[in-house]
């Protein structure tokens, strides 16, 4: 269908902003959807460098497309750098805090409202703090913003001490694989942070072997 | 390759209503079949160009057509689901929580080619396995099965899924997209205590994913996702049950507590 209109002046009407605009913003919105019906399908109507070119960040690995924006993070296994969520290296204290797990964040620069899907895997291992009358765990979250304000409790996923001091009953509880998902619409331009966070107790420590994080965020 | 001609305002000249109605008048004639480069003007594509909604909705409609999510607010709460009792839906919430994806206010209106992303993850809080000494518990690969239906004018399995009700042959991985394994409770000889110990998953967080391109032409309206649970199977008979999922009846009194469920959902324009 093609374009039509949706005022049209005739002889003595007064010429009204909001109509002209009216028109501007339907014309607007009928190229944003454009049905193959309207386009010409025997010669090229645009080409490859009528599309605003993506614009690629390499040491964060995140890219800006007119679409949408995308990137991520993977960390795997580089000997001795583990990425580390306890209570010794954040200074979380309390299963009430919660702290960045450190580099699992990503900023994703919202220029315009945009829906984002978040995706993370870890694996992890705990390691026991010998205290066998009190079992600790290692919590972790999706965090939005502010691990402290933003944290969703609802994505939680831990892994437990064990108390039973290196039993092997236990042991496929220390090291198995966590992961999940969030979504977000988010309104209002700017630089959202987004990732994940922690809360450790009465664990020495807590390792994660491998990491990963992406992101997907959608404009149109 | 058609061109847009039409005359601009000149300052200091006189606009008339035809000028007017011409700016736009003109492209109407144009676009009648013919869009080009140079209707949209000789320049970059870019943001400002694209159609936006300002609303909360989110989706614009085009690279993202729509989303859905759930999140049955159970992170501490639990639910037994207990074995042998036919597939259930995993309806249990917490406080303000939901126990299926709920696109009915806003359907997603599915064409040929679109793609359709469901990813959920859940918290197996606890298993139980009865007696020790039940011979089902000594046997390995035992498993839960959890998979996804959508609500097409009904619950029912979605595409590349089976209904795991009864026994099925499952050789045909068509059969088993998505399909989220649970690994049941199993039994292990302990030196210590000279005696067999049962283990169970215990705060054990799964994920999955469902992918679906439509290669349907009509249009399939989806008011809603949700989960489904059901077990205990064994995994391997021999012979020729190698592709068998067995729902067996050994486990009569075992149970799966899940608490934390969230599942989301992205319905991707394509066609």
């Amino acid at each position: 269908m093609a374009y039509t209109p949706a005022k049209t002046w005739v002889g003595g009407d007064v010429v009204l902003a909001t109509d002209v605009q009216g028109n501007l913003d339907d014309l607007k919105s009928y190229l944003s959807k454009l049905e193959r019906s309207a386009m010409k399908s025997d010669t090229a109507w645009v080409e490859t460098n009528h599309i605003m070119r993506g614009d690629y960040e390499p040491i964060i690995n995140r890219a800006h497309f007119v679409s949408g924006v995308f990137g991520g993070h993977v960390h795997s296994y580089p000997a001795g750098m583990f990425t580390y969520a306890s209570q010794y290296n954040s200074g979380v204290i309390s299963t009430a805090q919660r702290a960045h797990v450190p580099q699992t964040t990503v900023d994703i620069e919202v220029r315009r409202p945009m829906t984002v899907f978040f995706q993370w895997w870890a694996f992890p291992f705990i390691e026991d703090d010998q205290n066998t009358a009190t079992g600790g765990s290692a919590k972790f979250f999706v965090y939005w913003d502010d691990p402290i304000t933003g944290t969703k409790d609802n994505t939680r996923q831990q892994i437990t001490d064990d108390i039973n001091d290196y039993d092997s009953q236990h042991r496929s509880q220390q090291n198995r694989m966590m992961g999940g998902f969030s979504m977000r619409h988010i309104t209002t331009a700017g630089t959202y942070a987004l990732g994940l966070s922690t809360t450790t107790t009465d664990v020495a420590k807590c390792q994660l072997v491998a990491w990963g994080v992406s992101f997907e965020g959608f404009y149109i | 390759m058609s061109r847009a001609d039409s005359k601009s305002v000149e300052r200091g000249t006189t606009i008339t209503t035809d000028d007017l109605n011409e700016k736009f008048s003109d492209l109407e004639t144009v676009t009648s079949g013919n869009i080009d480069a140079t209707n949209l003007r000789n320049e970059a594509i870019d943001q400002p160009n694209l159609e936006f909604r300002y609303g909360t909705g989110g989706d614009q409609g085009y690279v993202l057509k729509a989303y859905g999510s759930m999140d049955n607010n159970a992170s501490t709460d639990a639910q037994n689901y207990a074995s042998n009792t036919g597939p259930v839906h995993l309806s249990h919430t917490g406080a303000g929580g939901e126990n299926t994806m709920d696109l009915s206010a806003s359907p997603l209106e599915v064409k040929y080619g679109d793609v359709i992303r469901v990813y959920w993850d859940l918290v197996v809080k606890d298993q139980s396995f009865g007696d020790i000494t039940n011979t089902a518990i000594s046997q390995t690969g035992a498993f839960w099965a959890a998979w996804l239906q959508w609500n097409v004018g009904g619950w029912t399995e979605v595409p590349n899924t089976t209904d795991l009700s009864v026994s099925r042959d499952v050789s045909d991985s068509a059969d088993t997209h998505g399909l989220m394994i649970i690994p049941h409770a199993w039994r292990m000889y302990t030196v210590a205590s000279a005696s067999h110990q049962g283990l169970t998953l215990d705060k054990t967080s799964f994920r999955q994913a469902w992918y679906y391109k439509s290669n349907i032409v009509s249009t399939i309206t989806i008011s809603g996702f949700r989960l489904m649970i059901s077990g205990v199977y064994k995994s391997y008979q021999g012979g020729s049950e190698n592709s068998q999922l067995n729902h067996d009846t050994d486990w009569d009194s075992d149970s799966v507590v899940i608490a934390q469920i969230n599942m989301n959902a992205l319905h991707m324009g394509g066609g």
